[in-house]
């Protein structure tokens, strides 16, 4: 059951738009339920079957405003759900007019309704309406009404109550009575009755359609005939038969067998009144049913096709593939448009998001994400411990389906296991799923997902793609998230991302407010003129670290002439920082700017914005937690990348507190446990530094410090900002300057401390977090796959 | 020579040995009137204005507000050229500042200082350990051991609330204001030692002993015929560092015999400061030796003179390295032995068996013996008596420093 918002509670009758009427209702002393009636609801307002709690309010609590409320989905703790057809309520309203769409009958079974809670609609506005009904007590009631039911509702009835019954409905009596029923009825139908037709529609004069059901099987059936006075017509090659799963009680065998028939004849136009439909069994048996058949035109058929959800699918396909049905050459084709359109929609709001019919199959939509033209994430899982389905698509209402072949990488579900290991003899521990299927989506539209099973029918589910309630990175956050376990699923992470996940992180992640922010600045102390050096300083976390660097800075008299600039890319440090400035640089006498836009855009981002307000020849990147070691760094830095071969970037030494190298160089690093992964290494960190005070070359630098021209800087975009948080800019920006043939030097004789550990890892290495460095990698790893970047792994030289 | 003297706290208010030092030193400066000096001392906010940070207490004498913590050591006050301070300087160009201790005042003031007088000398009296240890820079463990050396991952487990690199981080900031003194005066050697160890350069630390205000000796207590040495007496703040419990656990294992000769009077206070856990315990102690031990409250350091008259023995019984306790000369003034723990500071001021004896740090058994010691060798007493060593005077300590400022204003800053 699904939560839904607190409702108002209100009284039906004040609902004009929607009828209903029980026709039956049952209730037994554990709490089950089993109620048969109809709705009549030509404006859709009804959403589902609700459970509302009374609480302790008593019978107080209808005037309390809002009541917590769950909708009851089909299957969900055995709780039956079938909508069915109802000839009869459509003909007490007056015929099938445009006012009488979406009348359906139900039958609800509910096996263990919680104590205090209550049954009622829940309504498009939020509004809850309780069905009022009163259960029937004495059993001789119980079955006299049964009887007036059985047609059409019966059949129903007692299959929702045998599905039910494992899950506990406790009521053997009422089975009984209706088994006993059914088998009155069947006797009372004769031993030549071995058929019915439900409806015989001709549409717009063109298009005989016949509907029905038959015991025989699809192999005992030897012929169809239509007789009509003006001859014969053979229908028998026309005949399709599907599941009816109405049926299923009466004939248990129909679990396996298809018993509903269902046929589209364009040659039986001149149909009389008196057409009758001879069927002929193998065994020589023949029954010859009257048809009463209804005119339609288009709107009446959309109508009949909206009643029907089990025929809906089959009728329209059959409907496509036959000619003539409209005086309008093109009208058929949009007629039937409109037809699939209007069924979809209505069958829409009413589809499961969960299914447990462990014939076909067992699933669940969790959550999807529209991604625009990208397509739909969905999460979910499904097994199918008996069929394999023929297909597995995703609809939209346009008829537009979009296959999903390759079921991609399975995800581990322990708990759907735990769930069904009871029910099932071989339940996969792998079934969740993660599809990116590429059916553009915007938020709202619907969608559905449909397990096909041939003639044994089509499962489908809804496909929410409701607007989410947080965007950018958080909802990036909450969708690596659902990944489940992926310590477990070291081995194939490469493929996940690889298979969708990626692809969808990269979407959602651009559908943050796009737009180039504001920046205000406020420089503190002199203004430094014609700076050659800017210093990038992006503030995220912590404010206080501008007061250590300030300290240090203090003692070297470059910075009396370095454009120094601290990006606060964190709205929530913005306050403390200018107050840290406007104290400190009173004392320090460093002069800088602080920049600040009220967002977070990670490492690159902040960078980058620091860069283009960069006013130096010089650029140099630095974190707020690298404070230098002596005056005079920045000074060596330039030189060295004025003099160094080939120089595109250069770096510092970075010790750590206790002396020991932090960053003397990145290297490429694949890790067997996560196999697909390019990754990167500082190399000897950690252990004392031993090197020659000589500048050497490495495979890349970290941006924690680094030094290289603005120019070269921005003619490469500066840091790729689709990396998430802050992970592989640098080695992604030193492999864009090797792939120009510029080589990266560490220059020892400039020594800085980094002590990482105050601005990194703020939040705990949890799921996400690891999952956020994880699709950082995959994307670092693709783009050099695709030869964006050079290939750190390829020269022997820099290993 | 104009001399400003910037002190953690100010006498009047508080009386802990750091800021009696730096005031006497204060009024052996301004005894000679070849120089003037001038105190400004940390008030709390309670006795302070509402929109200046600075206010005069008597003629060269302010009280300055301030609220730097032991964790960041911060100015809570402005530090710019137009904060008053660098006005009071600016007005007063002294040669010489000299900063005794830098918390609760913040060590940024040490920059202030550089920038506004550029040719001053500044001169940094350190006292207890608070830019070594995070703990009150007491330099014992959180869990209560003694701690021997600096070492952020160490202090990390101490308290894990903040990194090895938050505490290294602050290690350099301090550093970075450690820079510009000039000249650093350790009032003891052991002192000088940890913070060299910590990594300022010895050369920069001179030890002067703190000084005290003159007095003459007081002759040894009056003995009836038969009575003993047995009157020991404990002067100070009654808190954990302090070991008054170790005294009192002391007392009670002592023999019945050996008690009954022997009483303890305690002057000081602070008891309720601190958590009850610590009141129950020297409650509790308190009364098991009901008939030994009297406890006599606060003490005004002009009232000592009367007080040490009826006492035989000074007894310290702190848990901590201490630096140079006042307490130590004022019974050496007043010619009386003291009985102290084997470490830091105590242990270099008195010698054993020179005007005192040792007893093992922390360990009331140890101390126990001793006394059962002293009550059973009445001899001891006349030995240490006798060669109880002297004490450094304000005026002596006075000139010492100026020393010191002329050596250092003749090298050109």
């Amino acid at each position: 059951m699904r939560e839904i918002a607190p409702g108002k509670l209100v009284p039906l009758e004040t609902i004009k738009t929607v009828r209903t009427c029980i026709d039956f209702a049952f209730k037994s002393s554990p709490g089950a339920l089993a109620l048969v009636g109809w709705i009549h609801d030509p404006e859709s307002n009804v959403q589902g079957f609700s459970l509302v709690q009374k609480g302790r309010h008593g019978h107080d609590f209808l005037k309390t405003r809002t009541h917590a409320a769950a909708l009851l989905e089909h299957g969900v703790q055995g709780v039956q759900i079938a909508r069915l057809a109802r000839p009869d309520v459509t003909k007490a309203l007056g015929g099938p007019t445009s006012s009488s769409r979406n009348q359906q009958g139900f039958v609800l079974v509910v096996p263990s309704l919680p104590p205090e809670a209550a049954v009622a609609l829940s309504l498009k506005d939020g509004h809850l309406a309780l069905l009022n009904f009163v259960a029937l007590k004495d059993f001789s009631l119980v079955e006299r009404t049964l009887r007036q039911i059985w047609h059409p509702s019966g059949g129903y009835l007692l299959s929702a109550l045998r599905a039910a019954h494992a899950a506990g409905f406790p009521q053997a009596q009422l089975t009984a009575a209706l088994e006993s029923i059914q088998a009155e009825q069947t006797r009372d139908a004769g031993r030549e009755r071995f058929a019915t037709c439900d409806q015989a529609i001709l549409l717009n004069g063109r298009a005989l359609i016949l509907n029905g059901w038959s015991e025989k099987t699809q192999k005992e059936i030897d012929r169809v005939v239509l007789l009509t006075n003006q001859g014969e017509i053979d229908l028998t090659a026309k005949v399709l038969r599907y599941l009816r799963p109405d049926l299923f009680a009466r004939y248990p065998w129909s679990y396996e067998e298809e018993l509903g028939f269902l046929c589209v004849s364009t040659e039986a136009q001149a149909v009389v009144p008196d057409a009758r439909l001879r069927l002929v069994t193998s065994g020589g048996q023949s029954q010859i049913i009257r048809l009463e058949v209804l005119e339609h035109d288009w709107t009446h058929l959309g109508e009949f096709i909206d009643s029907q959800p089990v025929l809906a699918e089959l009728l329209l396909k059959q409907l496509a593939m036959a000619d003539g049905l409209d005086e309008d050459p093109g009208g058929q084709e949009v007629h039937l448009a409109g037809l699939r359109r209007s069924s979809f929609l209505s069958r829409h709001p009413h589809l499961p998001l969960h299914v447990a019919q462990p014939e076909k199959v067992l699933a669940a939509v969790e959550r999807a994400y529209p991604l625009g033209e990208a397509g739909i994430l969905i999460f979910g899982w499904q097994l199918t411990p008996k069929l394999k389905a023929l297909s597995l698509s995703v609809r939209a209402m346009d008829g537009e389906a979009v296959e999903i072949g390759d079921t991609g990488v399975p995800l581990l579900r322990e708990d759907v296991a735990q769930m069904y290991r009871a029910q099932l003899a071989d339940v996969n521990e792998w079934s969740g799923f993660a599809w990116l299927v590429p059916l553009p989506t915007r938020h709202g539209e619907a969608r559905a997902l449909c397990f096909d099973f041939g003639r044994k029918g089509e499962v489908w589910l809804k496909v929410p793609t409701d607007k989410p309630a947080t965007s950018g990175m958080n909802l990036v956050k909450e969708l690596l998230g659902l990944v489940p376990h992926p310590e477990r699923m070291r081995h194939n992470l490469y493929a996940l991302f690889s298979s969708g996940l990626g692809k969808a992180v990269e979407e959602l992640r651009r559908s943050r407010p796009t737009g180039e922010p504001k920046i205000e600045q406020r420089h503190f102390g002199r203004t430094v003129g014609n700076a050659a050096v800017s210093i990038v300083v992006p503030l995220y976390g912590r404010a206080d670290l501008v007061r250590h660097q300030l300290a240090q800075f203090a003692e070297d008299p470059d910075f009396r002439g370095v454009d120094l600039i601290y990006v606060v890319d964190d709205p929530g440090i913005l306050d403390a920082t200018l107050e840290l400035a406007a104290k400190y640089q009173a004392l320090f006498n460093v002069p800088f700017r602080v920049a600040w836009y009220y967002e977070n855009r990670g490492f690159g981002g902040a960078n980058n914005i620091g860069a283009h307000l960069a006013r130096g020849e010089y650029l140099v990147l630095l974190n707020s937690d690298v404070i230098p070691r002596h005056p005079g760094w920045v000074a060596t830095l330039r030189a060295a990348l004025d003099s160094l071969p080939d120089a595109g970037a250069v770096g510092p030494l970075l010790q750590f507190g206790d002396g020991t190298i932090q960053h003397a160089g990145m290297y490429p690093r694949r890790d067997p446990q996560l196999p697909g992964f390019l990754l990167n290494a500082h190399k000897s960190m950690g252990l004392p530094w031993e090197g020659s005070a000589e500048p050497s070359e490495h495979p890349m630098l970290t941006a924690a410090c680094l030094m290289l021209k603005k120019q070269a800087y921005e003619a490469l975009g500066g840091f790729d900002e689709g990396y998430l948080v802050g992970d592989f800019e640098d080695s992604d920006l030193c492999l864009s300057l090797r792939k120009q043939g510029k080589r990266l030097w560490l220059v020892p004789e400039a020594k800085l401390w980094h002590l990482e550990r105050l601005s990194q890892n703020l939040e705990p290495i949890a799921g996400h977090r690891q999952m956020l460095t994880l699709y950082n990698g995959w994307r670092y790893s693709e783009k050099i796959r695709a030869g964006k970047l050079a290939d750190p792994t390829a020269s022997k030289a820099l290993r | 020579m104009k001399v400003l003297i910037l002190s953690h706290a100010h006498p009047v208010f508080s009386k802990g040995g750091g800021e009696l030092a730096a005031y006497y030193l204060w009024q052996g400066l301004g005894r000679d009137p070849g120089h003037q000096a001038w105190f400004v001392g940390r008030g709390q906010p309670e006795v302070m204005h509402k929109f200046t940070t600075l206010a005069a207490v008597g003629e060269r004498d302010y009280l300055m507000a301030g609220n730097a913590n032991v964790a960041d050591l911060t100015a809570s006050t402005p530090l710019g050229p137009e904060s008053d301070l660098a006005q009071l300087l600016t007005g007063i160009q002294p040669d010489v500042v000299h900063f005794h201790h830098y918390v609760h005042l913040g060590i940024e003031l040490v920059r202030l200082v550089r920038a506004t007088c550029p040719n001053a000398a500044i001169v940094m009296t350190l006292h207890e350990y608070i830019a070594i240890c995070l703990n009150n820079g007491q330099m014992v463990k959180t869990d209560g051991r003694l701690c021997h050396q600096y070492s952020p991952r160490e202090c990390h487990l101490c308290f894990p609330h903040l990194k090895p690199d938050d505490i290294f981080l602050r290690e350099q900031y301090i550093k970075s204001f450690f820079r510009l003194v000039d000249r650093f005066v350790s009032p003891s050697a052991f002192l000088r030692e940890r913070y060299v160890a910590w990594g300022v350069e010895a050369s920069r630390i001179e030890v002067i002993e703190n000084g005290i205000p003159e007095d003459d000796r007081i002759p040894p207590r009056h003995l009836s015929p038969g009575e003993i040495r047995g009157r020991f007496a404990y002067f100070g703040q009654i808190n954990p560092y302090k070991g008054v419990d170790v005294i009192l656990e002391a007392f009670v294992r002592l023999p019945r015999a050996v008690r009954k000769q022997v009483t303890l009077d305690i002057f000081g206070s602070g008891l309720t400061m601190w958590p009850s856990e610590f009141q129950k315990k020297i409650e509790s102690l308190q009364k098991k030796l009901k008939y030994t031990v009297r406890l006599h409250g606060a003490y005004e350091p002009e009232e000592m003179s009367r007080l040490m008259t009826e006492v035989d023995w000074m007894i310290m019984g702190s848990v901590w390295w201490e630096n140079s306790p006042l307490v130590i000369q004022d019974a050496f003034k007043f010619g009386r032995p003291v009985i102290c723990p084997d470490i830091g500071g105590m242990a270099e001021k008195v010698k054993a068996g020179v005007g005192g004896l040792h007893f093992r740090a922390r360990d009331s058994a140890s101390l126990a013996a001793v006394i059962a010691r002293v009550v059973a060798e009445p001899a001891l007493f006349e030995n240490l008596h006798a060669s109880l060593p002297g004490y450094s005077t304000i005026g002596e300590v006075a000139k010492r420093h100026l020393d010191l400022y002329a050596a250092l204003k003749s090298v050109p800053c």
